[in-house]
C-alpha cells in the first residue's frame, strides 16, 4: 500500500491545487522551505499550508518528477498567485542562494525544524495513512491470545481461560507454566491423557489449608486483626439505645430480684450477647465473672442447715475439719451436690405456675421486682433466690442442693409428675429417663470438665446412619417484633420474665407439633413412638457446653406459662442449678445460634427425637411487603428431620404452620 | 541375401496392417472422447517401426519413442493389453499407470516407451551394457525420432556405446517433422546417420517406407551389433500421416506433402509387393486385413470392458 | 550390542570403499560407474584400489556425460544389473536429473510394477571446501521431492559404512549423499560384513530432554558441539539424525518434540525450500503440536550461492553457534 501510495502523487499533485505548493517544496525540502519560511514572515499562511499538506515521499525519481510537474503547476492555478509568486521568489532565492544557504548552514530555529517536520511531515502521512494492510479489515491479532500449543493444550484440558492467564513469554506469549499456575485441581478429578505429570501448583488462595487438598501448601492466611474487645458494657449502658446495639429493646431481660442487695453492689458487666432471641445465656469468655459470681455467693445458710442431716458429705466435710471451702472447693461440691435432674427443676418451675397458691410469694416477689426495675434490660444475675423461694414454698419440692441419695428425688419426682401432669407417658419417659439421668450424674461427679454429651452425640452421628433432611423457611418477624413491644410489659407483670422471640416461637413450635404428631415422634426400633405432649427441648449454652433444658407439655401452656418457664429454666442453666442435660425427655429440640450472627445452620437430631429445628438471627432486609419493598426483621430457621419418621412433606408442613403463626402473631392466641 | 518365408511376410503384413487399423482406432476412441489425455499416432510409419522389431530376436530388448504404439506391436505385445492400456484399465500392460505413452513389457524385453524425448538412448546403453557384461548376446534396439538426435543423451549415449562396443542398434525415424518443426530446420545435415562418423561407428540412411529394405538393414545391424562390433545408427526416412497428437492441426504443412507420401504407403507397397510377386492370394491378403482388424476389435472391446484400477493401487509400485 | 573389538577406525572414505568393496565380491552383479574411478581411484579417492581388485569390467571409467552415466545405470538397474554410480559433485545431478527423474524414478510405476532400479547413486555433496559455488551444493531437497527415489545420508563412517551395503541391496534407486568434509572424518566402523542400517530410519544420536535438534551431515557434527557446550549449563539436548531424508521416518522425531516442546531443524542447505520446512511441517501436523512450547526454528543456509572466501564460506552455513543461539531462544533465556 505504501508502494502505492509513492505512485499516486503524481496524480494528487495534478489533481488538487492545493498541493501546488507541495510540488515546488519537492524540489528540495530544506532550501525551498527555507525561503517560504522567509516568506513566510510576512505571509503567514504559506509555511502553514507547507508544513500541514506535505506531500508524499520523497524519491530521487519523484523529485525530478515534481520539479516537472512543480513548473507546469506553478503557473496554472490563478488563485494562488500569491503562493506562486513566493515560489518563484523562493526559487529565484533557491538558485541564488542555493550555495550560500547550505554553506551557511543557517540554522535558525524555525528553518531546523521545518524542514525536518516537513519530512517528518511527508512520512507522517503515509505512515498515517495506511497503518494496516487493509483500512477496510480489522487487525487480524485483535482479541487473540499468544501462547503456546502447549499451553493451549493445557488450558483446554484444565478448562482455563486463556483471556485471565498472563503470559511471561516474548510479546506477552503465554508459556505452559502460566497457564498451570491457574488450574485448580478438584481431588479426585484427573481425568486428562496428556503425558505431562499431575499439575502439582494449583491455586493456592482458593484451597490452602483446605486439609482434603493434599497439593496445597499451607499458606499462613492473612492475619485478620481481632476487633478490639470492646470495653464491656455496664448494664445501665446496655440498655440505653445506643447506635451500637442492634436492638438494645428485643435482649434478654432476666428476672432480678429488687430486694437482692447484692444486686446493687454487682456492677459487673455481664455476659450478655446481645441478639433479638436471646434465650440462650452464651457463656463468652465473659462467663468467667458470671462464675465467679456464682461462686463468690455463698450457700444460703438455711439451705445448708436443711440438708446437713442428709448431706452426708457435707457433714463429713465439716467433721474432718476441712478447711473452710474455698470458692473453686465451692464450685465442685456445688455441682457434685446439686446432680439436679432438669425434671426436678423443671416441675418445680411448673408446679411454681400451676400452683397459685405456692406461686402467690413468688409472683409477690416478681410484681415487686417488675415494678421497682425499670423497663430496660434487668442485670441478668443468677436467681438461686426465686428458685429457693419456690423450693421453699413447694414441701414436696426438694431443694436443688439436696440429693445424698441421688435416688430419692427420682421417686419423688415420679409421685410429682404424676399428680402434675396426667400423662403415663410422660411418666414412664421421666422414670427410663431418670434412671439414665442419675448414671449422667455418677458420670458427671467423676469427671464434670468433660462433655460427655457432645461426645455421645457424636457417637450417635458416626454410628447411626439416620437420613436426615434439612428444610428452611424464612419468617417475617415484624409483627412479632411490634407485638412484643406491645406486650412485654403486661408479660413481665405475669411471668415475671421479658418475652422474647423464644418464647413465640415456643408457642407456635408446641401448636404446630401437635398438629403434626410425626414430627413429635420417635424411632424405637422399627417402629415409630408418637407422643400426645411435647417436651421442647431448647439448648442452652453452658459452662459444661451445650445442655439441653426441657419445657415440658408445652402444648397446653399459654404463653405466659412458657415465658415463665423458659426464664426459669435459664435461670436455673445460669446459676448451675441445672447442670445435667435434659435432652432424653424432650421430643423436640430447638437450638439458637442467632446471638452469634449465625442466619441459618444445621443441627444435630438429639438422640430421642426425631427432629430438630435451627433458629437463626433475626436481620433487618428489605422484602416485599404487600407489594412493595420494605425493611422488615426476618428470621430463618431451618428444620432436621429424621426422614424415616416423617418425610420432607411434613416437615414442610409443619414449618409453614410455624411460619404462618409467627407471621400472623393473633393466631397465637388461640 | 536375407531369406524371407512366407510365415515371416504373413507376419510382417499382419502386424502392419494391426498396426494401421491400431493407430486408426485410436484416433477414432480419440475423437469419441474415450481416451484420457492424448495419443501419439504412427500411421504412415508402419514400416519403419514393425520391420526392425521383427528383425529382432528370442531376447532380445528394445527401447520405444514416445510414438510407440506400432514398434510395440512389432515386438509382439498384446493387442488387447495394449488397447487397455491406453484406455487406463488394470488389464493393460501397466495397470492403468502409463498410458498410451509409456506401454511396456519389460520381462520380455520391452523397456517401454519414453515420453522424454532422447530418454531411451541412454537405458539402450545401459541394457546393452547389462548384455555385454552377462555375454548375453542379445543386442539392444532403440527407436527413436530426428528431433532426438538433437539432445544431449542422444551424443552422450553414442559416444559411450562406441567406447564400450555396447550391443545397442540405434534405429532413427526420420519422419520430417520433429513435432512441428521440419528436419530442415533444426539439423544441418542432410541425412541424420552422417552423425555416426562423429562416433566412429557405421550409420546408415535408408527409406522407411520400403518394408524389405527396413527388414534387411535391421536384420544386418543386429548382427553387427551381436558381434560385439559396437552400435549401429539407422535412419529410415519416413512420414506420419497424423499429427504430432490428437490436438496438432498440422498447421506446418502441406496437404500436397501429405498427399505424395500417401502414394509410398508401406502396406500399400507391401500389398503389390505381395501381389506382384504372388505370395498371397488377394482373398488371402483381404483376410489377413480382416483378421487384423478384427483384432483390433477385439481388443477395443476387451478393453473397454476391463475395469478401473482400484484407489488402493495408487500407492502401490513406487518402491520395489 | 557391538564390541570395540568388532570395529576398526577408519575414515569415512575408507568406509564406503569397504562397504563397496564387501557388496562387489558378495555380488557379481555389482558395478561401478563413474568419472576417473578407476586408475584415478576417484575424485575424492573412495574407490582407490577397487580397479586392481574388480578389473575393468566392473569397475567403469566414464566420459564426462553425467546423463549417460545415470542413464546408463538406469538401464543396466532394469535390466538385472545393479550398478553404482557416482557424480563427482552432487552439483552435476542437474546433468543427470532426467535419466534420474524421469526415468529410473518412475520406470517400476510408470510400468505397473513390471521392472525395478536398483541402482545406487553416490553424490558427493555440501561446502567447507573452498570449491564455490557450482561444487559446494547441497540438493538433497530436490532429490526428496521425486518419488520413487530414496535419499539417505551418513554423517559419520559407520553410517556410511552400513548405508552404502544397504543402498546397494535396496531394489530401488537410491541417492546415496556423503559429505566432502566429512571424508577424513575418522570413527569406529563395524567389521562385520553383515553390518547395514536400515534405510527409512531416523536414530537418535544424543538423548536429551530440553530440546530436540534435528540435523545430518556435517550440520550433525556441529550439533553435536553445540549440545556439549550446552551440557555443561545444564541444558541437555536431544539430538536426531534423519539417516533416510526421503523417505523420513517422523515418529522419532514427533516423539521427541512431545518429549521437549522444542524443535530446532538444521542443515546445511539452503533454508527456502529445503528440507527443514518439511520436517517442521510434518510436526507441526502431527500431534506433537500439542506440546510445542515454542515456536520451532529452522538453521539453514543462506540464501545464497556459496561463496570461495572461506570465512564467507563458514557463515552461510549454520555453524555451532547458531545452534546455541537459538537453543537459548527456544528456552527463553534470551
Amino acid at each position: 500500500m505504501i508502494e502505492k501510495e509513492i505512485i499516486l502523487p503524481k496524480e494528487k499533485l495534478n489533481m488538487a491545487a492545493e498541493n501546488v505548493t507541495n510540488a515546488a517544496t519537492l524540489e528540495s525540502a530544506e532550501t525551498i522551505i527555507k525561503e517560504a519560511v522567509r516568506d513566510d514572515n510576512q505571509h503567514q499562511g504559506g509555511a502553514a499550508e507547507i508544513s500541514t499538506e506535505p506531500p508524499a515521499a520523497i524519491t530521487p525519481e519523484s523529485l525530478e518528477e515534481h520539479q516537472q510537474l512543480a513548473e507546469d503547476i506553478v503557473t496554472e492555478d490563478p488563485k494562488e498567485e500569491k503562493l506562486e509568486e513566493k515560489l518563484t521568489a523562493a526559487i529565484a532565492a533557491l538558485e541564488r542562494n542555493l550555495e550560500e544557504t547550505i554553506k551557511e548552514g543557517i540554522k535558525t530555529e524555525a528553518t531546523e525544524e521545518l524542514p525536518a517536520n516537513a519530512i517528518r511531515g511527508i512520512l507522517k502521512d503515509e505512515e498515517i495513512e495506511e497503518p494496516q494492510e487493509n483500512p477496510g479489515q480489522p487487525d487480524p491479532r485483535a482479541g487473540k491470545v499468544r501462547a503456546t500449543p502447549a499451553a493451549r493444550r493445557i488450558a483446554r484440558e484444565f478448562k482455563v481461560e486463556l483471556d485471565q492467564v498472563i503470559g511471561s513469554g516474548p510479546k506477552g506469549r503465554i508459556e505452559t507454566d502460566d497457564v498451570k499456575k491457574l488450574v485448580v485441581i478438584q481431588p479426585g478429578s484427573l481425568n486428562y491423557k496428556s503425558k505431562e505429570p499431575v499439575v502439582i501448583k494449583t491455586n493456592l488462595e482458593k484451597i490452602a489449608g483446605n486439609p482434603s487438598n493434599l497439593f496445597s501448601t499451607p499458606v499462613k492466611l492473612e492475619e485478620v486483626p481481632e476487633p478490639p474487645l470492646k470495653p464491656r458494657k455496664k448494664l445501665r449502658d446496655m440498655n440505653q439505645k445506643t447506635e451500637k446495639l442492634p436492638n438494645p429493646e428485643l435482649d434478654f431481660v432476666p428476672f432480678v430480684d429488687e430486694n437482692d442487695d447484692r444486686l446493687k453492689v454487682q456492677d459487673v458487666d455481664v455476659v450478655t450477647k446481645i441478639s433479638e432471641l436471646d434465650f440462650v445465656p452464651f457463656v463468652d469468655l465473659k462467663a468467667e465473672p458470671l462464675r465467679e459470681e456464682i461462686i463468690v455467693k455463698p450457700t444460703p445458710m438455711h439451705v445448708l442447715y436443711e440438708n446437713e442431716e442428709q448431706d452426708q458429705a457435707f457433714i463429713n466435710r465439716k467433721s474432718r475439719g476441712l478447711p473452710k471451702r474455698t470458692p473453686s472447693q465451692d464450685q465442685y461440691q456445688t455441682k457434685a451436690k446439686a446432680p439436679i435432674s432438669p425434671d426436678q427443676a423443671v416441675v418445680k418451675a411448673v408446679d411454681s405456675e400451676v400452683k397459685t397458691s405456692e406461686n402467690k410469694p413468688v409472683n409477690s416477689q416478681i410484681t415487686e421486682l417488675v415494678k421497682n426495675q425499670p423497663e430496660d434490660l434487668l442485670p441478668e444475675t443468677d436467681q438461686p433466690e426465686v428458685f429457693e423461694t419456690a423450693a421453699t414454698d413447694t414441701e414436696k419440692v426438694e431443694p436443688l442442693e439436696s440429693h445424698a441419695d441421688p435416688v430419692q428425688p427420682a421417686q419423688e419426682l415420679i409421685q410429682q409428675p404424676e399428680n402434675v401432669n396426667n400423662e403415663q407417658a410422660m411418666a414412664d419417659q421421666n422414670d427410663d429417663e431418670n434412671d439414665e439421668k442419675d448414671e449422667k450424674n455418677l458420670e458427671k461427679i467423676i469427671a464434670p470438665t468433660l462433655r460427655p454429651k457432645a461426645i455421645r452425640k457424636y457417637l450417635v452421628k458416626s454410628t447411626g446412619e439416620v437420613p436426615v433432611i434439612s428444610l428452611t423457611t424464612e419468617i417475617d418477624m415484624t409483627e412479632i417484633k411490634d407485638l412484643r413491644k406491645k406486650i412485654t410489659k403486661k408479660i413481665e407483670e405475669q411471668a415475671k420474665y421479658r418475652c422474647t422471640y423464644t418464647d413465640f416461637l415456643l408457642l407456635a413450635t408446641s401448636r404446630a407439633l401437635i398438629k403434626h404428631p410425626l414430627i413429635n415422634a420417635r424411632r424405637e426400633g422399627d417402629q415409630v413412638v408418637v407422643h400426645d405432649h411435647v417436651n421442647i427441648g431448647l439448648t442452652v449454652e453452658s459452662e459444661s457446653g451445650f445442655i439441653v433444658s426441657v419445657i415440658p407439655n408445652s402444648q397446653t401452656m399459654s404463653f405466659v406459662e412458657i415465658v415463665k418457664s423458659r426464664g426459669d429454666l435459664l435461670k436455673a442453666v445460669k446459676n448451675k442449678h441445672l447442670p445435667e442435660d435434659q435432652e432424653a425427655a424432650t421430643t423436640f429440640t430447638i437450638t439458637n445460634l442467632g446471638m452469634y450472627g449465625i442466619r441459618e445452620f444445621t443441627a444435630i437430631i438429639n438422640q430421642t427425637n426425631s427432629a430438630i429445628l435451627s433458629v437463626g438471627e433475626v436481620v433487618q432486609r428489605i422484602r416485599i411487603h404487600q407489594g412493595e419493598p420494605v425493611v422488615r426483621s426476618v428470621m430463618k430457621i431451618s428444620l432436621n428431620l429424621d426422614q424415616r419418621v416423617a418425610n420432607g412433606v411434613d416437615g414442610a408442613k409443619f414449618l409453614q404452620d410455624i411460619k404462618a403463626d409467627m407471621e400472623n402473631p393473633p393466631l397465637l392466641l388461640f | 541375401m536375407i531369406e524371407l518365408s512366407e510365415e515371416l511376410l504373413l507376419r510382417m503384413y499382419y502386424k502392419m496392417n494391426q498396426a494401421r487399423y491400431f493407430e486408426e482406432k485410436l484416433d477414432e476412441l480419440v475423437s469419441k472422447g474415450k481416451v484420457h489425455g492424448t495419443v501419439h499416432l504412427a500411421i504412415g510409419q508402419e514400416a519403419s517401426g514393425v520391420m526392425p522389431c521383427l528383425a529382432l530376436e528370442e531376447g532380445d530388448l528394445v527401447s520405444m519413442s514416445h510414438r510407440s504404439h506400432v514398434q510395440a506391436i512389432g515386438f509382439g505385445l498384446d493387442v488387447n493389453l495394449m488397447m487397455a492400456e491406453c484406455l487406463g484399465k488394470y488389464t493393460g500392460y501397466c495397470k492403468g499407470k502409463g498410458g498410451s505413452m509409456h506401454i511396456a513389457d519389460v520381462e520380455n524385453g520391452n523397456l517401454g516407451g519414453n515420453g522424454i524425448v532422447g530418454g531411451g538412448f541412454n537405458l539402450s546403453c545401459g541394457a546393452a551394457l547389462t548384455q555385454k557384461y552377462h555375454n548375453t548376446g542379445k543386442v539392444v534396439l532403440c527407436f527413436a525420432g530426428d528431433g532426438a538426435t538433437n539432445t544431449g543423451s542422444f551424443h552422450e549415449s553414442l559416444n559411450l556405446a562406441s567406447i564400450w562396443k555396447l550391443p545397442v542398434v540405434f534405429f532413427i525415424e526420420n519422419n520430417q517433422y520433429g513435432m512441428s518443426n521440419p528436419v530442415e530446420n533444426h539439423i544441418n545435415i542432410e541425412n541424420i546417420s552422417d552423425r555416426s562418423e562423429a562416433y566412429n561407428i557405421p550409420g546408415l540412411t535408408i527409406d522407411g517406407n520400403d518394408f524389405l529394405g527396413v527388414y534387411n538393414t535391421a536384420t544386418k545391424a543386429l548382427r553387427y551389433a551381436r558381434a560385439g562390433k559396437g552400435p549401429v545408427l539407422i535412419e529410415a526416412k519416413t512420414y506420419r500421416y497424423s499429427g504430432h497428437s490428437k490436438s496438432d492441426k498440422q498447421l506446418y504443412r502441406d496437404k500436397r506433402e501429405l498427399i505424395e507420401w500417401q502414394k509410398k504407403d508401406p502396406l500399400l507397397k507391401m500389398k503389390e509387393y505381395l501381389r506382384e510377386n504372388r505370395v498371397f492370394t488377394e482373398k488371402q491378403i483381404l483376410k489377413m486385413e480382416e483378421e487384423a482388424r478384427v483384432s483390433i476389435e477385439q481388443a477395443v472391446e476387451f478393453a473397454q470392458k476391463s475395469p478401473q484400477p482400484e484407489l488402493t493401487t495408487i500407492l502401490e509400485d513406487v518402491y520395489a | 550390542m557391538m564390541k570395540t573389538s568388532d570395529m576398526i577406525k577408519m575414515t569415512y572414505r575408507d568406509a564406503i570403499r569397504l562397504g563397496i568393496t564387501e557388496e562387489m565380491r558378495q555380488d557379481k552383479d555389482v558395478i561401478f560407474l563413474g568419472e576417473d574411478i578407476g586408475t584415478y581411484g576417484g575424485a575424492f579417492g573412495v574407490s582407490k584400489g577397487l580397479l586392481e581388485e574388480f578389473g575393468e569390467e566392473r569397475i567403469l571409467d566414464t566420459p564426462i556425460s553425467e546423463g549417460a552415466i545415470v542413464g546408463t545405470a538406469v538401464g543396466a538397474a532394469t535390466t538385472g544389473l545393479r550398478p553404482i554410480c557416482e557424480m563427482m559433485f552432487m552439483d552435476f545431478i542437474t546433468l543427470g536429473m532426467d535419466a534420474l527423474v524421469n526415468q529410473g524414478a518412475k520406470m517400476r510405476y510408470l510400468f505397473g510394477g513390471q521392472s525395478q532400479v536398483p541402482m545406487v547413486l553416490r553424490l558427493p555433496a555440501g561446502s567447507g571446501t573452498g570449491a564455490a559455488a557450482q561444487h559446494s551444493q547441497s540438493l538433497e531437497a530436490w532429490l526428496c521431492h521425486v518419488p520413487g527415489l530414496k535419499v539417505v545420508t551418513p554423517s559419520s563412517p559407520a553410517q556410511a559404512k552400513g548405508l552404502i551395503k544397504a543402498a546397494i541391496r535396496d531394489n530401488n534407486p537410491v541417492c546415496f549423499i556423503e559429505h566432502k568434509m566429512l571424508y577424513d572424518a575418522v570413527g569406529l566402523v563395524p567389521i562385520d560384513e553383515d553390518y547395514i542400517l536400515e534405510i527409512g530410519k531416523t536414530i537418535v544420536e544424543r538423548p536429551g530432554k530440553d530440546v530436540t535438534i534435528v540435523a545430518y551431515g556435517t550440520t550433525l557434527l556441529k550439533a553435536i558441539e553445540a549440545a556439549e557446550f550446552l551440557e555443561e549449563e545444564g541444558i541437555k539436548v536431544e539430538i536426531l539424525n534423519p539417516l533416510t531424508l526421503y523417505p523420513i521416518e517422523m515418529q522419532p522425531i514427533i516423539d521427541s518434540v512431545i518429549k521437549t516442546g522444542c524443535l530446532i531443524v538444521a542443515h546445511e542447505a539452503v533454508k527456502t525450500g529445503g528440507l527443514g520446512g518439511e520436517i517442521v511441517a510434518r510436526v507441526v501436523e502431527s500431534e506433537a503440536f500439542d506440546y510445542l512450547t515454542a515456536p520451532i526454528i529452522r538453521l539453514g543456509g543462506l540464501d545464497v550461492p556459496i561463496p570461495f572466501n572461506q570465512e564467507l564460506e563458514a557463515a552461510t552455513v549454520p555453524q555451532r553457534n547458531d545452534f546455541v543461539h537459538g537453543v537459548y531462544r527456544l528456552l527463553n533465556r534470551i
